[in-house]
């Protein structure tokens, strides 16, 4: 899947908000959205990136697209780093990443027919391209006629809108697209077309994705592998099948847990349910971020924790988990 | 309109025979617009004891609708026009606005999707809890709120007696939830409906709200009809599931039979499109949910079904007892 050059590359990626107290304006804390993130995507391989909300996979996704700019940490893409460029000279790498967003009635203009919305992106097209056959074409890759250029979002269902969204993200043909739940506002009937798509779409052209999602049926279906992410920190990274059968690290548990609601018993409730919810910790804490929740927290938890390899191509931000002491009994979980 | 009854038996026998909570048969509910009069239920058949029902459909597929009914609650231009609703022997539609609105928080209940959208930001949770317990049953001011701190704490929420106080943007939306299912549970009615109530909260999260829902209904006694798009989630806290589509019942049975062995080629292709095939490949439902007003007197889910002959685009199907206790509308099973 990967080759030499990955089409991205991030390398110790942070971003961090400043967020004020509501009941005291005068208290304001430095949020780390996204803190200290490394990984790549290959040609024609899927990264997804899995957390709770808050978990900052929405974060990383706009830092690739530059919708937003890093605070320190290199950003890769085919080739050249781009959070140091200005925005005239990302300008013409701005046709290799492209986004489709969760809700495709609210990513589309609804004063453009979807026609209009899609030739926006053709022109990014190196030598423009810009009639009405390269539409008509695009359209079709996505499974929909030449028909729907006349129509407004409005007109179509959620389905074929988020088909039209995937054209408009293609249309300049990237290298990358990122997926911010691309299948979350489609009713389950049409999630499966879309995923399909998403898969054959990325056999014809080689394409890669940065999948950013929390639905681990999504991620089954889709990802080659996966960043489980937790207040801005990478928990755990694996190959997506090793990463479903043999999880290690709690949080990565918790949530495959949590997705699976039919394999549950009190039993298996007590071991590996994640409780409460994802809070920041005090300031000036620098322990494992998931101590409050995690049901195999001990006092040593309180210590800062490392992402290390514990297989090839696996690794875990957890000591109990890289001693062993996490994976024991994980059978009952992963279905 | 054709006056003969939809279903070929009475309605079945998933738990017993008693005098049901509620039985819904043959709703048909029309929105009128200034061209048409447009079928959003075209016949809904729901049957309810005292346990866990679980509705499912997609959007459109008349799943809130069938809870708005119920409540009285239909939008303006939208109303029933067949079949009848009755809860605990008594019939709902046609029922006046003020009889309606003694069932409506004291017998039936319900929660929706958006917890803080549907609390009052101006007014403390506790109160809000307390101002249906008062509006209610009359009790006193101090004792209402005595009630609403125990249903708080009830529910999981640790330091009830402050946190009683505080206002709903100060609660995660697990939490505002859990509110929401206080106020709902508070005058201890015969019937929650729960429209949607985990959609949009973090999976973990949700294991918490849907533990909640189980453990008060099971604690109040009160039956529980759950709304959902979400398989999952039906099949963790059901007994027996109603599936709908584009406003028909397309198949009715435990939820365990139906999710193992569905019969109705619709439910069977959703159940399948919820794991990749063997292979890797992904199998799915081609096209797409028709629009209401292009659905005549068909089976609405004929285009889209491997199964479909001729006879599903003119006649719509009756639900039948193929196996003990699963119902199935479909002309071709």
């Amino acid at each position: 899947m990967s080759t030499a050059q990955p089409v991205l590359q991030i390398d110790a990626l942070v971003k961090s908000f400043s967020a004020r107290s509501m009941l005291n304006p005068l208290n304001v804390r430095r949020i780390p959205a996204v803190d200290g993130v490394s990984l790549s995507v290959g040609r024609a391989e899927t990264v997804a990136v899995v957390g709770e909300s808050g978990s900052g996979k929405s974060t990383l996704g706009r830092l690739v697209l530059r919708l937003l700019r890093p605070d320190s940490g290199r950003i890769t893409l085919v080739g050249q780093e781009i959070q140091s460029l200005s925005d005239s000279a990302f300008r013409p790498l701005r046709r290799h990443v492209q986004m489709v967003f969760q809700n495709p009635l609210m990513s589309f203009d609804p004063f453009y027919t979807i026609g209009a919305s899609i030739r926006e992106t053709m022109r990014l097209r190196r030598g423009g391209g810009n009639g009405d056959a390269p539409l008509a074409e695009l359209l079709d890759e996505v499974g929909l006629t030449s028909r729907f250029a006349q129509l407004r979002p409005r007109n179509v269902s959620g389905g074929e809108l988020q088909r039209a969204a995937l054209a408009r993200a293609l249309a300049p043909y990237p290298e990358l697209v990122v997926l911010d739940e691309p299948t979350s506002a489609l009713d389950m009937s049409i999630q499966g077309q879309v995923l399909s798509l998403l898969r054959n779409l990325q056999r014809e052209r080689g394409l890669s994705y940065l999948l950013a999602t929390h639905d681990l049926r999504v991620v089954r279906m889709v990802s080659h592998r996966v960043e489980v992410m937790y207040l801005g920190q990478v928990m755990e990274t694996a190959p997506t099948g090793e990463l479903f059968a043999q999880p290690r690290h709690p949080y990565t548990l918790g949530l495959i847990y949590a997705s699976d609601l039919a394999g549950r018993s009190e039993a298996s409730d007590r071991k590996y349910r994640i409780r409460g919810a994802l809070s920041y910790p005090a300031a000036g804490f620098t322990g494992c971020r998931l101590v409050g929740r995690c049901p195999f927290a001990v006092e040593k938890c309180k210590e800062p924790q490392e992402l290390v390899v514990v297989a090839p191509d696996h690794s875990v931000r957890c000591w109990r988990a890289v001693a062993g002491e996490i994976s024991g009994g994980m059978a009952g979980v992963s279905s | 309109m054709r006056p003969e009854p939809l279903v070929e038996a009475p309605p079945g026998h998933i738990e017993g025979t008693a005098a049901r909570l509620l039985e819904i048969s043959d709703l048909e509910v029309i929105a009128q617009t200034p061209r048409e009069a447009v079928k959003l239920l075209r016949g809904v058949e729901l049957w309810l004891d005292n346990n866990r029902l679980g509705v499912v459909g997609e959007s459109g597929s008349g799943k809130s609708m069938t809870a708005a009914a119920i409540l009285g609650l239909l939008p303006p231009g939208i109303r029933p026009t067949k079949g009848s609703i009755r809860f605990a022997g008594r019939e709902l539609l046609g029922l006046p606005e003020s009889e309606m609105q003694s069932i409506r928080g004291r017998q039936i209940s319900i929660v929706y999707q958006n917890a803080v959208t549907s609390l009052n930001p101006l007014t403390s949770v506790g109160d809000q809890i307390a101002r249906v317990c008062r509006a209610h049953t009359g009790v006193s001011r101090s004792e209402s709120w005595t009630r609403a701190v125990e249903m708080l704490a009830s529910l999981g929420i640790a330091d009830a007696t402050h946190r009683a106080r505080d206002y709903p943007h100060q609660f995660s939306g697990g939490m505002a939830q859990r509110v929401a299912i206080g106020a709902a549970l508070i005058c201890g009615p015969k019937l929650l409906i729960a429209d949607e109530p985990t959609t949009g909260l973090d999976a973990t999260i949700q294991v918490q709200v849907l533990d909640v829902i189980t453990e008060s209904v099971r604690r109040t006694g009160a039956a529980l009809l759950l709304i959902s798009h979400d398989l999952g989630v039906i099949q963790a806290t059901t007994d027996s599931v109603v599936v709908l589509y584009a406003g028909l019942v397309m198949e009715i049975g435990r939820t365990q039979d139906v999710i193992s062995s569905p019969l109705n080629p619709y439910t069977q292709g959703l159940v399948r499109s919820l794991t990749p095939k063997n292979d890797g490949t992904i199998e799915y439902i081609p096209g797409r949910v028709p629009e209401p007003h292009t659905i005549g007197d068909q089976c609405p889910f004929a285009s889209r079904c491997p199964l479909a002959s001729e006879r599903c685009r003119v006649e719509k199907p009756l639900l039948r007892e193929l196996r003990p206790g699963q119902w199935v509308a479909c002309h071709n099973v």
